[in-house]
């Protein structure tokens, strides 16, 4: 059985439809890479999985467990930890609080957790106690990336977590998803950055206009392919 | 002036702003976090009033009000909430009129178990302090003091612990805090009981300063609606400079010409104020 | 058993008419005590009506709407007391409706002129019926204090009844309110009430039309204080203060808001039954009165009556006329609107940077770009809708980058926004015709059941087959028709510049295409400039004679269609490769 399955989802919204009949199927362990131009509805698809847009048709299963119809609190206790592309920090709280919001294991564990997102990216630890609006874009994503790695998730959704994040910079974000995947951990992602795509995903599907038209394993010349929708 | 005058109309001052904030602080709690105006939070503040009334009718040192009067209040705003504000959520102008007509059931069911008539509830200290030669009552600068541990507290909540974590990432962003696995009703519930006590504290501590009756809370809590106004929301020190606004300018007003004066300046400065803030609620 | 029968088949005006038999009947067969009560629940009423216009039609929550109550009876009641004379009563009367107006007036001036929520003015309103309750104790030598003031003159009707007066003020209330909601001016009023946002992008000056119900509503009330006064010869401070201004909106919520028969039933209702259930069951009745209204508020907002009142809002016909065309000079590609150094920031987060843009006439332009590139707050920049921090605006040389939404209206910039913003509970007809109002109050009392639409505006609801849709509420149409709808609100404006925030979210290919030749349309025959926020490439590429790539709050590149997809900055900043 899949670890993410996905049947014929419809969701959008209000009374505005979105995203249609999308089916996906994710086994443990693997990374998915969901792409496609701006406006097609990739966010929509994450938001609606994490139970944060209601499903209007079909239905969503995490390993095994509906979902669809849970909240996202619900949802969240079930180990998946989700990065949003828009406000995904709160800009009050200090880089510490930011990590430690949500977090319910043990305070060694979550120091414990801190360590190891700050190998890959060191410049939190310096800046711990400043308010994280103050951060530049890149360290936003940093901050995110860094509270999913703390609180060691099954499942991973990440929207664009790339966006805005400096080329110098983007490795140490693909090393370190590589090593959130080491752990068997399932990653799902929406991403503009191709290259980024490449090299940390398993498997690709493109979407356009709310459907996905396109799913493979990635590959020797997916970029290509991947390319060839996304040109404009 | 004379020096006895003068420092007994400045502990006036004080001790006003300290009221303000005390009847206020319960609803910024509940209005900064839920979106949700509680209306009837006089009558929460009332409810507290006779809880500490009957405390001293059951013949129990006054002093217990303080932990009886919050108690009772907030198990009763519990059963609120699961019956009436969950309904509410981010529905401002339902919950101002459901909470509108709270108030009025309130009113009634306590005027028809308890009467028409005033009730006293006595001091927990009936001493004065010497100040430049003048009397001053200790339980008044008591209110202060307590008014400063309310504050003390809320912030180190707030700030220090990991309660204040959760509270401040739900204020700026529910959708989030809640995708993180925070269950934000859970939250809700609890900001509801918490804001609920509080208005049960003020009642006791007001209780003792003026006749107690099923009318009372309405008086009292049009300030603490103006002060969260002013104050804004989910900001401690906005509050407490909000209080101290209104509540200073309440306290002159009365002293210098009288009291009507005084609830006059309070909503002409809230109303200019509001026109000319830049953000507001 | 017939009369339940006929009061629950029959209409509001028709349960109006025997509403107002009844009460006619009345005296003839029961006792003075049961007569005046029903005569102070006639002027409860009236009371009731005036909160109803002002909240259940204006959506302004009044939670002290005594104190217009109570100033127009202590103005009447101080005025002819001290005159004394029947130019005293006259005076008095002329005083009590305008006292109430001036209060509304200033309170209005500094509530709906800043951002309010129902919060600011409940409170505000609740503090001066608070507020009101302690002056008059306070100033006794004009109020009489606490013991109030007696022997307030009757109006000076020697040989009719002051109980069939009252009714026929009642009646006359009745009627000039139900006009008043049908009006034009109604419709206006409702669309503030519904959607204050959109009623600002056709042009309204929203605090303005509120003020003006608010101003009526509490003459309406002062004018039912002075009957009051005059009816029972007796005012106290309990008629300005706290307590009825509670009443009053239970009256109003549980009889029926947004509704002059509902709000009518639940005053007479409660008023008559009162006294009675207060004597048997005193605190009971009113505590379940207030749950009563807990109820209403929260499970059924419309009131008792909406389960009376069973007829649909019927199908009203208007006939669509077509304003003849304009002959417009053409001189081509000339600057109808320029941006220069525009700048925005929230506090220390800038989102537009120093941005400078041309918008030539005739010319279809679209602005593509990544999320939170500052796509919509250039738009919203433009309109007014938050004023830019720095730069100009300027458009036919006048700058417009301080004014308010429906001035820029008025300059002839019009806008639809992303998701869709209309007034969900007027027909289609309905919202069309506050388009073509043009930001004018309109009649009080006429309802024009006539559409004057521009010939563009009548091409694109032909097209739309919005025509024939006209009878049906906004909030019923699909989603793409209210897409459509708002284009043609916009359209109807006959603007010089359309500014369209991706006006083909959530629309199928076809209808895409449809809405794709109708802005081809607009541009080069009737040359109007259209500016469109646009997601999807190949609508653009279908679509535009320009494009603008908007990039981290300023413009990346600009060009037509080919110069822009062949950009490699564009790639990269399109498909975010680094």
């Amino acid at each position: 059985m899949s670890f993410i399955k996905i049947n014929s989802l419809t969701s959008g919204y209000s009374n505005t439809v979105i995203i249609r009949n999308i089916d996906i199927e994710v086994n443990e362990g693997e990374v998915l890479c969901l792409l496609g131009r701006n406006g097609v509805g990739k966010t929509t698809l994450l938001k609606t999985i994490m139970g944060l847009l209601p499903t209007l048709d079909g239905e969503c299963f995490v390993m095994d467990r509906k979902v669809s119809g849970l909240k996202p609190y619900q949802i969240a206790n079930l180990r998946v930890s989700y990065a949003p592309q828009d406000m995904g920090i709160f800009p009050d709280l200090s880089v510490g609080k930011n990590l430690k919001v949500g977090y319910r294991g043990s305070t060694s564990n979550f120091e414990e957790g801190c360590e190891e997102a700050f190998v890959h990216f060191p410049i939190l630890k310096e800046r711990l106690t400043q308010r994280a609006g103050t951060l530049s874009g890149g360290e936003k994503k940093m901050l995110i990336l860094s509270r999913c790695i703390v609180n060691q998730p099954r499942l991973l959704i990440l929207d664009e977590i790339t966006e805005g994040v400096q080329p110098s910079i983007i490795d140490k974000f693909s090393d370190a998803l590589n090593d959130i995947k080491k752990k068997g951990t399932t990653i799902l992602l929406v991403e503009q950055n191709v290259s980024f795509a490449e090299k940390v995903a398993d498997f690709y599907a493109v979407m356009n206009q709310g459907e996905i038209v396109a799913m493979d394993q990635m590959g020797r010349g997916s970029k290509q392919k991947i390319e060839s929708y996304l040109v404009i | 002036m004379s020096l006895s005058i003068l420092s007994v109309v400045l502990l006036n001052i004080v001790t006003s702003i300290a009221i303000f904030f005390v009847i206020a602080v319960g609803l910024a709690v509940i209005f900064g976090l839920m979106d949700v105006v509680n209306l009837a939070h006089g009558e929460f503040v009332m409810l507290g009033a006779y809880a500490a009334f009957i405390t001293s009718q059951l013949g129990l040192n006054p002093w217990l009000s303080f932990v009886i009067a919050p108690v009772i209040v907030a198990i009763f705003g519990l059963f609120i909430e699961k019956i009436l504000i969950r309904h509410l959520y981010g529905k401002i102008m339902e919950s101002i009129l459901a909470t509108w007509g709270l108030g009025i059931i309130l009113r009634q069911v306590i005027e028809l178990i308890f009467g028409k008539d005033y009730k006293i509830a006595p001091y927990p200290v009936e001493q004065t302090v010497n100040v430049f030669g003048a009397g001053y009552p200790v339980y008044r600068l008591l209110i202060v003091v307590l008014a400063l541990v309310i504050v003390a507290l809320l912030w180190y909540l707030e700030r220090k612990t990991n309660v204040g974590v959760t509270v401040r990432a739900v204020i700026q962003n529910p959708n989030l805090s809640s995708a993180l696995g925070i269950n934000i009703n859970r939250v809700y519930s609890i900001s509801f009981v918490v804001g609920s006590a509080l208005a049960g504290l003020a009642g006791a501590i007001i209780a003792p300063l003026v006749s107690v009756h099923s009318g009372m809370g309405i008086n009292y809590v049009m300030n603490g609606f103006l002060t969260v106004l002013v104050g804004g929301m989910g900001s401690l020190f906005g509050l407490v400079g909000s209080a101290s606004l209104l509540g200073g300018s309440e306290s002159v007003f009365s002293f210098f010409f009288d009291p009507v004066w005084g609830s006059i300046a309070v909503i002409l400065i809230t109303i200019v104020f509001m026109r000319f803030k830049k953000t507001s609620i | 058993m017939n009369l339940t029968r006929s009061l629950l088949k029959s209409n509001p005006s028709r349960n109006l008419v025997l509403i107002i038999l009844i009460l006619l009947l009345l005296p003839t067969v029961s006792t003075d005590y049961f007569s005046s009560l029903v005569g102070k629940a006639i002027i409860f009423a009236i009371f009731a009506i005036s909160l109803d216009l002002a909240w259940g039609y204006g959506g302004i929550l009044s939670l002290g709407h005594s104190v217009f109550f109570g100033l127009g009876a202590y103005a009447f009641t101080i005025t002819s007391l001290n005159i004394g004379t029947p130019f005293g009563i006259f005076l008095g009367i002329v005083l009590g409706v305008f006292v109430p107006i001036i209060i509304a007036a200033l309170v209005s001036s500094f509530v709906f002129f800043s951002k309010t929520s129902p919060f600011y003015i409940g409170v505000v309103t609740l503090s001066l019926a608070l507020l009101a309750e302690k002056m008059v104790i306070r100033f006794s030598s004009f109020t009489g204090g606490q013991n109030g003031l007696s022997g307030v003159p009757e109006f000076p009707f020697y040989g009719v009844p002051l109980y069939y007066f009252i009714l026929l003020i009642f009646v006359l209330v009745v009627v000039v309110s139900s006009i008043l909601v049908k009006s034009d001016m109604g419709k206006i009023i409702m669309g503030v009430r519904e959607n204050e946002e959109r009623m600002q992008f056709l042009g309204f000056s929203t605090p303005l039309v509120r003020t003006m119900i608010f101003c009526l509503s509490g003459s309406l009330a002062g004018f039912a204080g002075i009957l009051y006064a005059s009816f029972d010869g007796f005012v106290s401070p309990s008629l300005v203060g706290f307590t009825l201004g509670t009443q009053v909106i239970v009256w109003v919520a549980i009889g029926g808001r947004g509704n002059i028969v509902g709000a009518v039933i639940g005053a007479l209702l409660i008023n008559i039954l009162s006294p009675y259930f207060n004597e048997y069951f005193p605190y009971v009745w009113q505590s379940i009165l207030g749950l009563f209204f807990i109820i209403t508020v929260v499970f059924f907002p419309k009131g008792i009556y909406s389960f009376i009142d069973k007829s649909r809002k019927s199908a009203v016909k208007y006939d669509v006329t077509v304003k003849p065309q304009e002959v417009k000079i053409l001189n081509s590609k000339s600057n109808i609107l320029n941006i220069n150094n525009l700048g925005v920031s929230f506090g220390k987060l800038s989102i537009l940077k120093d941005l400078s843009l041309k918008i030539n006439t005739g010319e279809l332009q679209c602005i593509i770009g990544p999320n939170g590139a500052g796509k919509t707050t250039l738009i919203n920049a433009i309109t007014g809708r938050n004023n830019p921090t720095n730069g100009t605006v300027v458009i036919d040389s006048s700058s417009i980058e301080k004014e308010r939404p429906e001035t820029i209206v008025d300059k002839g910039i019009a806008r639809t926004f992303q998701s869709t913003n209309i007034v969900g509970n007027l027909t289609v007809a309905e919202n069309l015709q506050l388009a073509t109002a043009n930001g004018k109050f309109q009649s009080f009392y006429q309802n024009t059941k006539e559409i004057h639409l521009s010939p563009s505006t009548d091409k694109l609801l032909k097209l739309s087959r919005l025509e024939e849709k006209m009878t049906l509420l906004a909030s019923e149409l699909a989603h793409g028709d209210q897409q459509l709808l708002e284009l043609c609100m916009a359209i109807a404006l006959e603007p010089k510049v359309l500014l369209l925030d991706e006006p083909t979210a959530g629309l199928t290919g076809l209808e895409r295409k449809e809405i794709g030749k109708i802005l081809i349309h607009l541009a080069h025959e009737d040359n109007i400039s259209i500016l469109v926020i646009e997601h999807d490439i190949d609508f653009v590429k279908e679509i535009a004679d320009r494009v603008t790539v908007l990039y981290d709050g300023t413009i990346a590149a600009d060009g037509t269609v080919d110069q822009i997809t062949q950009s490699d900055l564009v790639k990269k900043v399109y498909l975010g490769g680094h």
